[in-house]
């Protein structure tokens, strides 16, 4: 299981992740868009295992909803980190090659020249 | 083409002139082709004469000092103002030029640097002297035809052939529209466009076809690596110079489910595009030779010819529908049907004979298939 | 495949291209480079990022079509995108495009929830001289774009009249030289419409936008005149005036969303129908000026404006199906962005932020400010937004200055929390202005940002419609989009 959930009281839960899965930014990224829910403090408890302290802020709040939303955004922040690592540079490349000025008579076939043909 | 044969007499030259049914006076006989059933006029100073009279060898005598083509039927087909190429040494007669149609092309060149697997141009030998003919033919041409096609093979194979072509249309044919019927891979230099565009021909057009929207397919439809890349390429040169651009797809088994998918992909990348025709196929040649894996009824396939219309017709994107039959697609794409079919390649079918829509229509191709003929059904009350 | 006959078994068998996603329900809706979008459902997209699709198969092909994988050719589609992007992003080519004019702060109204300003009329020391005019429309010459539109504003701008037909003039002798394409609109109330006015207008083609927020019940809840009486009447005479004089489509209209309307949209909309406007734009309250101060007016949040906006969507949407040619400008706006490869000027939601590139706003003393809502600042004593005065200033310190720099730095979307991710950033845009105001600094705050709640749910909205696919409403999307009717897109004319 990647994820645990510990509770400790009404309002604090401590889910411990498996590090090799999820980056302390995913989870910080998390807690950053539902900080109007929850405050979220991140640390290391193992090597191989980090905890997330959630404290809730609203009081009538439906916590099973909330925490299964808190999941699916941790995954897909995960996912997205996981994307930029992947592509990241590329993207700054097409970017790049967008604003460069144009010298219209050096155009070849206007496309790179340099190897990235496959 | 059209071509009528008869008997020449003692010529063996090549002529090209301008056909005339009537007698006409002086200097115009020059480049004039007089046709007419009876010989018994003044032939002075004709550059040909072409006649429906059978004449012996004996009456030949009469007429040894002018080329002339006797005991050809079918005379009617010859109009006033069409463009004929005489070989006197067969007898052939070929209409080059029809006065009457919106549809005369010019073969540049029968070569051709992709083989598509639906290409309906038989492949043939160039003849020798095709570019002087064809310079000819421009010169003669009426300077207000509305539109001219530059077509092959693969017109952009050979650049100074095109080039001259491109260059005598500008001098003798102003107000024409020129349209390039190219695959555009050549264009991926934009050298190449830019010595087009140098020339000035004020009224352009490049149609250029598009068979997927993934390169794969493309390709194989093409039996040529990097088509797909390539006419990218030269799509996006003819942008950048600000020429104007019509995509073409045909449509067949291999890619009309993705038809919607192309249209997509052609707003998307090609914004700048002026026109889309999606066509039926026309089977000739090697289409003619694979229609056994080609063949996709239009029952299945008009469908999505429709999304893909609709979807560019939103997005303001002039989009036609070439050679297909009113009778085989739902009403509201009548009014993106064109009349695209030359005229000398439309049959006649009985079944339209009833039609109330049949002078709208675009009517077949002479290459017509059966499964389609079966599917054509008069429109009644219209 | 290149990489095949390398003998790299182990390799993947496509290449994943940048995107960004967000969940849609069932469907996971993705974004390229370009803003090109497609929806594939859950699973898909989980076979998608594990390198399960198959090549022949028709979420692959359509991926591949998207320039969202690769399995052949890694340049073209960088060539590709590296295009398209270049062309969503080239509303930055020509630079300031709109100068906005506040020829005087004095006003003939008092609406309740006024956020320019509106000092007496009597007052005329905040009246826009001439010799300011003049150098103001020297600086505006000065830049580069080839379309140049001055907008007339105030207070209420047709007060000071002098001054508005001086710079048309001085503007038009001075783009003899410049040869740009110069487009004139007054910001105007209506209340004072003389002859000459309308004469004037017409003759140098100037463009109307005037204020309307709904039938007679509602404008004068809150539009006013200084002695408390409402102005409906006298402004629907004027709107008719002008658009005999100048034309239809020469008059525009804009509305305010209060307590008194947010729930009868409807009604709004039938009012603008029926005094001959072709379009309406749905905006919300901005917190400032006598608006702030008077809160109860608001008594709403922008979750309630979201919802009743769809709504009006729905109707709006409706009354194009049943025949009439009417579009809200908003929806037009973005619905563009989703839908077409081209750019959009709006400088209220563009990435960088409008201010001072695209618009700049030449107050009556001669001050320049990045958008209205800096001057509003400035105002308040804020003066962080002011990046010149005419007189002290030349155009280069102004435009290529340090403080304009990083106006704009800040205000990316590629680069500020959570938009960076965002799927919508490339439909989206930041208001550093706004921002500051509102949470403190440029950057800007997104989760608790109301200027980004209804950007995202208004586009998530029009995402699922377009989800949807339904082919009436898409027509009336594109009957927006392209300015044309539903007719003309089903060629209904030509059929026989």
């Amino acid at each position: 299981m990647d994820r645990d959930i510990e509770i400790i009281s009404a309002e604090k839960w401590l889910i411990k992740l498996d590090k090799s899965i999820y980056d302390k930014e995913a989870v910080l990224k998390t807690g950053f868009i539902f900080q109007d829910h929850f405050d979220v403090k991140v640390s290391s408890i193992s090597d191989k295992i980090f905890g997330v302290l959630i404290s809730k802020k609203e009081v009538d709040v439906d916590v099973n909803d909330i925490a299964k939303r808190f999941f699916n955004e941790l995954i897909d922040q995960q996912i997205r980190l996981d994307n930029e690592k992947m592509f990241g540079d590329l993207r700054k490349e097409i970017v790049k090659q967008a604003f460069r000025p144009v010298h219209f008579n050096k155009i070849k076939n206007g496309m790179e020249e340099k190897g990235d043909e496959k | 083409m059209r071509s009528l044969n008869g008997i020449p007499n003692n010529f063996d030259n090549l002529i090209i002139g301008r056909v005339s049914t009537k007698q006409i006076k002086g200097k115009k006989r020059r480049e004039t082709i007089f046709t007419t059933p009876e010989l018994n006029y003044d032939l002075k100073d004709y550059k040909a004469i072409i006649s429906s009279k059978k004449l012996s060898s004996d009456n030949l005598e009469h007429f040894s000092k002018i080329p002339l083509i006797h005991s050809v039927a079918n005379l009617d087909y010859l109009n006033d103002g069409d463009l004929v190429l005489l070989e006197m040494d067969k007898g052939v007669i070929t209409v080059m030029i029809e006065n009457n149609s919106v549809h005369n092309s010019i073969f540049a060149t029968s070569q051709c640097n992709c083989r598509c697997i639906m290409c309906p141009q038989p492949s043939e030998q160039d003849p020798s002297d095709r570019e002087q003919i064809n310079l000819e033919i421009i010169r003669l041409m009426d300077s207000s035809t509305g539109a001219l096609g530059i077509t092959g093979g693969e017109p952009t194979i050979n650049k100074e052939r095109l080039i001259n072509i491109l260059r005598q249309c500008k001098k003798y044919l102003l107000k024409t529209q020129i349209q390039i019927l190219t695959n555009g891979i050549l264009l991926k230099s934009i050298e190449y466009v830019k010595e087009i565009a140098n020339i000035g021909i004020p009224n352009l057009f490049y149609c250029i076809p598009l068979y997927a929207d993934t390169d794969i397919e493309h390709d194989y439809i093409m039996q040529k690596e990097n088509a797909y890349r390539d006419t990218i390429l030269g799509l996006y040169n003819l942008a950048a110079l600000k020429q104007s651009v019509e995509i073409r797809i045909v449509v067949f088994s291999y890619n009309y489910k993705r038809l919607s998918r192309i249209a997509e992909f052609i707003y998307h990348n090609f914004p700048f595009v002026k026109h889309v025709a999606i066509m039926g196929m026309e089977l000739e040649g090697i289409a003619k030779k694979n229609i056994k894996k080609l063949w996709i009824s239009p029952q299945d396939y008009m469908p999505l010819v429709e999304k893909a219309v609709f979807y560019l017709s939103r997005r303001d994107i002039d989009v036609s529908i070439y050679n297909e039959q009113l009778c085989l697609m739902p009403k509201k794409l009548w009014a993106f049907s064109c009349k695209s079919i030359s005229d000398w390649k439309n049959i006649h079918i009985e079944e339209c004979d009833h039609c109330t829509l049949r002078a709208q229509c675009g009517g077949f191709f002479k290459s017509v298939s059966e499964d389609r003929m079966k599917l054509i059904k008069a429109i009644r009350n219209s | 495949m290149e990489w095949k006959k390398k003998g790299m078994r182990n390799k993947k068998p496509y290449i994943i291209l940048p995107y960004h996603f967000e969940r849609f329900e069932n469907d996971v809706l993705l974004v390229n480079i370009a803003g090109e979008f497609i929806f594939i459902s859950d699973h898909e997209f989980d076979k998608f990022r594990r390198y399960e699709l198959k090549k022949g198969e028709v979420t692959f092909l359509n991926l591949k079509s998207k320039h969202i994988v690769t399995d052949t050719n890694l340049a073209l589609p960088k060539y590709l995108l590296a295009t398209k992007f270049r062309t969503k992003k080239s509303f930055l080519n020509d630079f300031t495009a709109l100068h906005i004019f506040i020829l005087t702060l004095r006003c003939n109204q008092k609406c309740r929830y006024c956020q320019a300003s509106s000092e007496d009329e009597a007052n005329r020391e905040s009246d826009m001289d001439i010799k300011t005019a003049k150098k103001c429309i020297d600086f505006v010459f000065k830049s580069p774009s080839s379309v140049i539109k001055i907008e007339f504003q105030g207070g209420e701008p047709l007060l000071n009249f002098k001054t508005l037909k001086f710079i048309v003039k001085y503007a038009k002798t001075l783009n003899k030289k410049y040869r740009k394409d110069l487009q004139f609109v007054v910001c105007t109330n209506l209340i004072k419409l003389t002859d000459e006015i309308l004469d004037f207008l017409a003759r140098h083609r100037i463009l109307v936008s005037t204020s309307l927020d709904g039938p007679k019940e509602i404008h004068d809840a809150n539009r006013v005149l200084r002695n408390g009486k409402g102005t409906y009447e006298i402004v629907s005479k004027n709107i008719k005036c002008a658009q005999k004089v100048i034309g239809v489509r020469n008059v525009a209209a804009l509305m305010v969303t209060t307590k008194y309307n947010i729930n009868r949209f409807n009604e709004v909309i039938d009012e603008y129908i029926s005094q001959g406007f072709g379009a309406i734009f749905l905006r919300t309250l901005h917190p400032f000026g006598r608006a702030k101060q008077e809160q109860k007016l608001l008594g709403y949040n922008i979750f309630e404006f979201v919802k009743f906006y769809k709504e009006a969507l729905n109707y709006i949407i409706d009354i194009n199906l049943a025949g009439i040619n009417f579009s809200e400008i908003y929806a037009t706006i973005i619905l563009s962005r989703l839908l077409t490869p081209f750019p959009t000027g709006f400088v209220d939601l563009q990435s960088p932020a409008g201010t001072g590139i695209e618009c700049a706003v030449y107050n009556h003393d001669g001050d320049i400010y990045v958008s209205d809502e800096a001057r509003m600042l400035a105002k308040m004593g804020d003066t962080s937004f002011r990046i010149g005065n005419v007189y002290k200033n030349d155009y280069e310190e102004i435009f290529d200055g340090e403080k304009l720099r990083e106006i704009i730095e800040s205000s990316c979307v590629e680069t500020i929390p959570q938009c960076s991710e965002c799927a919508f950033q490339i439909y989206c845009g930041s208001d550093p202005v706004r921002n500051y105001h509102t949470q403190g600094d440029m950057i800007g705050h997104m989760p608790s940002s109301e200027f980004h709640h209804k950007n995202y749910l208004i586009i998530r909205h029009l995402l699922d419609t377009i989800r949807e696919n339904n082919p009436e409403v898409m027509n009336v999307f594109w009957s927006w989009i392209t300015n044309r009717s539903i007719e003309n897109i089903n060629r209904s004319k030509a059929l026989r």
